[in-house]
């Protein structure tokens, strides 16, 4: 998704390559964990375990200067470095664990979220027009 | 009898919340219409009178924020801008309707309702049905707020308030022709706040009643005049192919007297028309 060799890439401004780059490596991690459940159910040798581990390490790369600059209370560098172990750890089911911390964060901030949330206070009108583009 | 609720407002409901809104509205250079409907005697202009003291902050000054009928909003609109008013009541807006959509007075109200935004001016619009207003008017967006006020009794009364939103929805269901009481509309779309509107005080309505008896005399006038027949200067100058100069310096010669003369304007029997085209024959001849 994210070509560095097309100048539409270039221009655009680095946080939103940053995001793109996120969501795309998010992606291929989900991808990868498709293909070893796939592998996994079929009793075949999961190949795709590797690559599924190394995809969540890169991701754990790609976002931890964030993870680092927002999770800054007491909790949550606890929890930042739960999840440095977890990853540094060579089994899935604690990188899988690193994983879902790591998507909840991205939810957090909005990388991962989707559909419609916001709250209009009906009762007002004019809030509800304007909501409505009217 | 106390002539308040507890927020110290002649209404309850949130009312006074959607009324800041639109006044913000109003000052960000956005036009906004209030329409208060309503069959009659269930309070559109106490309400009404109500709303404006609320956003005006002070009394009603009845000669140049009360206008009854079209002809008297022009000119109490124009009042209310010399003035720096900036609120003003339609009342008895039943001249505004969809089944006249074409002609010069709902042009005429259309374009008032496209500009008048530049005076920062809330317009309090009563009148009988909001069904029968003009489609146009609910397209362009200017009415931000319908209070439907129903069910009132000797002290209160109570009102539905639907915002643009929900009144297009309103619209569209009066619409439906399967739909005899167009009322009962009001009990299928949710409102977006609801409450109740008090009495004013005994004087105060006494007033009112006074002067909206005399605004309704006034129209009882013009139905007459209408269903009569009687022509004004105009009219005749139309139907006789003439300027009106003409026709007045005629009936000034031929001493011809009006019939009614009603806002300080005349009106003849139709009969006039047949002594005129005698003088207009004979200066053919």
């Amino acid at each position: 998704m994210v070509d560095f060799n097309n100048d539409v890439t270039v221009t655009l401004d680095k946080k939103d390559v940053n995001v793109m780059t996120i969501i795309e490596c998010h992606y291929f991690a989900i991808q990868n964990y498709e293909l070893y459940l796939g592998q996994s159910y079929n009793n075949m040798t999961p190949v795709a375990k590797a690559s599924l581990m190394s995809r969540i390490d890169t991701l754990y790369y790609i976002i931890r200067p964030s993870l680092k600059h927002f999770w800054k209370k007491e909790k949550e560098k606890e929890k930042l470095k739960a999840i440095k172990v977890q990853i540094l750890s060579k089994e899935l089911d604690s990188k899988l664990k690193a994983f879902e911390n790591m998507q909840d964060f991205l939810f957090e901030k909005g990388i991962l979220k989707f559909g419609k949330t916001k709250k209009v206070n009906t009762a007002i009108s004019d809030e509800e027009d304007s909501a409505k583009g009217l | 009898m106390t002539y308040t609720y507890s927020n110290g407002l002649p209404f309850n409901g949130g009312l006074d919340t959607n009324l800041k809104a639109q006044k913000d509205r109003v000052k960000k250079g956005k036009c906004s219409l209030i329409i208060i409907d309503g069959i009659p005697g269930e309070g559109k202009t106490t309400l009404s009178v109500e709303v404006l003291e609320e956003l005006k902050g002070s009394s009603i000054d009845y000669e140049k924020q009360y206008a009854m009928g079209f002809n008297d909003f022009v000119k109490k609109l124009k009042k209310c801008i010399k003035a720096g008013l900036h609120e003003i009541i339609y009342d008895e807006a039943g001249d505004y309707n969809k089944r006249g959509w074409a002609s010069t007075l709902n042009r005429n109200l259309n374009r008032i309702f496209e500009i008048y935004r530049q005076f920062e001016i809330i317009i309090i619009m009563a009148g009988p049905s909001f069904h029968k207003y003009d489609n146009d008017l609910i397209l362009t967006g200017v009415p931000r707020l319908l209070l439907h006020v129903y069910g009132r009794t000797e002290s209160y009364g109570k009102y539905k308030a639907y915002g643009l939103w929900r009144m297009t929805y309103v619209k569209m269901k009066m619409s439906n022709q399967k739909v005899p009481c167009k009322h009962e509309v009001y009990n299928w779309v949710t409102p977006n706040f609801y409450g109740y509107f008090k009495d004013l005080p005994p004087d105060r309505a006494k007033k009112l009643q006074e002067i909206s008896a005399l605004g309704k005399s006034s129209i009882f006038e013009e139905i007459e005049i209408s269903n009569e027949g009687y022509l004004d200067f105009r009219q005749l100058s139309n139907t006789l192919d003439r300027s009106v100069d003409w026709v007045k310096r005629k009936v000034s010669e031929l001493g011809l007297k009006p019939v009614k003369v009603f806002k300080r304007k005349k009106y003849f029997d139709k009969g006039i028309i047949g002594v005129l085209r005698e003088a207009v024959g004979g200066m053919q001849a």
